[in-house]
């Protein structure tokens, strides 16, 4: 191996610049992504256990499409697709006048993704509180969307902590693939150091760094979101 | 030390790195190796590996039946045949490993690849981790537009949207222009060519700012439809392309320039960019015929 090793490189300008720049296109996309996800999610979750075959199968639907196809050919799709599938006037306008369009696509684009995964974890949370909470529910004479909004969506939401962890922490590392629609995230910049300073194995150990502490960070969050609102008695641990 | 015994010796570092055994063994390994870590490492292997792109048409590329070809291949084979001629190993494999822009430094650097054989461009920053061959192309930055756009030079994309491969000398020139004279010019980061190209196909950005003889080559040949994309500009860079071999490796990389002076000397370089580029209806650039004749040093 004759490789130079150079770790300076991490700490001289405009370097530095350009690991911190990519780490807050990181934190935007998968932050804008993660509360796309949790609303859509929640929504399309809610969809797939109510009691009318048309909101299940639409769900369903949902589900499956956005749950098959690859992330990476879906992020394809949104950005060079659509917009010549769409009337001119709007793909013109996503394409050249809408503010940054290469981050919005990535951040909506795999918010929808993740939505699918955020709505499974929804369902089996919901139905995890069991069919006796509902009927008690509905003999106390509440209606549908009453139960679900002071029974089971508070016991699901609370049970679904833990599983929502694993899909945050799929949304940091899953913001990288943004770098394909030229969004230069965290680690589409590791990649420019890598071509301007042939650095590349430092720079990408920093990025591998950098990303390691961002998910410790989401794994102790979400950590204490789970104790802030545990049920003594229930399943999360007290 | 007699025949027998470093018989046995060489046997028992089979497997082990030649680079630590003192020279008199490396001769048994494979004779004409001389010195060399990296002609000892293609004898003891006996095989030495091409490092290839795998789309940048007509350099480095894998045609529709699988196979490797290019110009840069091309003139990499002409230094395969001296390495053989040197190791007296006319068998000698070649292996073939496909390279892209991220990992071609490191695995020049580690030893996985002999020759790198692509469009990489000769740069000072870059001879810090490795050791580049003798010019073979030259081009510069340019600018890939649609044809009817009228655009001509770069300034006439002030406030325009252009895309620019990610982390290519292009980019970093742009940018240095953009900053320089004010054009105000939003960056659109693309990943290869293909992808840049498709850009400016679908109007998202209003030029693509790439090596000139790359996306020469892209409009005469895969535009979707002929002559609807044009390359236009006077070149913004200077960028040489050169074959990358591992740093520190004095003997070897004497070997490649002679090599490179000998085919410069006879006219092969000449007759090879006739055979990939002519297809293309793209003439010699005069700059590179006088690089071919100034690099063809004498014996």
């Amino acid at each position: 191996m004759t490789y130079r090793w150079n770790w300076s490189v991490l700490v001289t300008e405009p370097y530095l610049g350009w690991l911190l720049s990519g780490l807050t296109w990181t934190l935007l996309v998968a932050g804008v992504a993660w509360i796309v996800a949790l609303l859509i999610g929640t929504g399309i979750g809610i969809l797939r256990t109510l009691p009318s075959r048309t909101a299940r199968a639409f769900g369903a639907v949902y589900v499956e499409i956005f749950r098959n196809i690859p992330l990476l050919l879906q992020l394809f799709l949104w950005y060079f697709v659509i917009p010549e599938l769409l009337p001119a006037e709007i793909g013109r306008w996503i394409k050249r006048d809408l503010p940054m369009p290469e981050f919005w696509t990535a951040a909506l684009g795999l918010g929808l993704f993740t939505a699918a995964r955020v709505a499974e974890q929804v369902r089996a949370g919901i139905e995890a509180v069991g069919r006796g909470q509902a009927m008690a529910a509905a003999a106390s004479g509440l209606s549908t969307a009453q139960a679900y909004r002071h029974v089971l969506l508070p016991i699901a939401a609370r049970n679904i902590v833990p599983p929502l962890t694993s899909e945050f922490l799929n949304i940091v590392k899953n913001s990288s693939l943004a770098l394909t629609i030229g969004v230069l995230e965290l680690t589409g910049q590791s990649r420019q150091i890598e071509s301007n300073t042939f650095q590349g194995i430092e720079a990408f150990t920093a990025a591998t760094l950098i990303y390691v502490l961002l998910t410790m960070l989401v794994i102790a969050a979400m950590r204490s979101v789970e104790r802030a609102t545990a049920i003594p008695g229930t399943l999360a641990r007290a | 030390m007699s025949k027998f015994v470093q018989g046995l010796a060489v046997a028992g570092l089979l497997g082990a790195l030649v680079l630590a055994a003192p020279p008199c063994l490396a001769q048994g390994a494979g004779s004409g190796a001389g010195t060399s870590p990296i002609l000892q490492r293609i004898a003891e292997r006996n095989a030495l590996t091409i490092g290839h792109r795998e789309a940048s048409v007509p350099y480095s590329y894998i045609d529709r039946e699988q196979k490797v070809e290019g110009y840069s291949v091309d003139l990499c084979l002409k230094v395969v045949e001296a390495v053989k001629e040197r190791l007296g190993k006319p068998g000698l494999q070649i292996n073939y490993v496909p390279i892209n822009t991220t990992n071609r430094i490191p695995l020049v650097a580690n030893g996985t690849i002999d020759l790198e054989c692509g469009t990489t461009t000769n740069t000072l920053a870059r001879h810090e981790q490795v050791a580049f061959s003798p010019i073979f192309y030259i081009t510069g930055t340019q600018l890939l537009v649609k044809t009817n756009s009228g655009f001509k030079e770069v300034e006439d994309l002030a406030g325009k949207r252009v895309a620019v491969l990610q982390g290519s000398s292009n980019e970093q020139s742009l940018r240095a222009l953009n900053d320089g004279k004010k054009l105000n010019i939003s960056l659109v980061y693309a990943k290869d060519l293909g992808e840049g190209a498709l850009l400016v196909e679908t109007d998202r950005v209003d030029a693509f700012a790439a090596d000139g003889g790359q996306i020469k080559v892209y409009a005469a040949t895969r535009a979707q439809r002929k002559g609807s994309l044009s390359v236009v500009g006077r070149l913004l860079t200077y960028d040489p392309y050169s074959v990358m071999i591992q740093r520190g490796d004095p003997e070897f990389a004497q070997l490649v320039s002679r090599v490179f002076a000998e085919t410069f000397r006879a006219g092969e370089a000449e007759q090879l960019y006739a055979k990939w580029f002519g297809p293309l209806g793209i003439e010699i650039d005069p700059i590179l015929k006088a690089a071919f004749e100034i690099q063809a040093l004498p014996r």
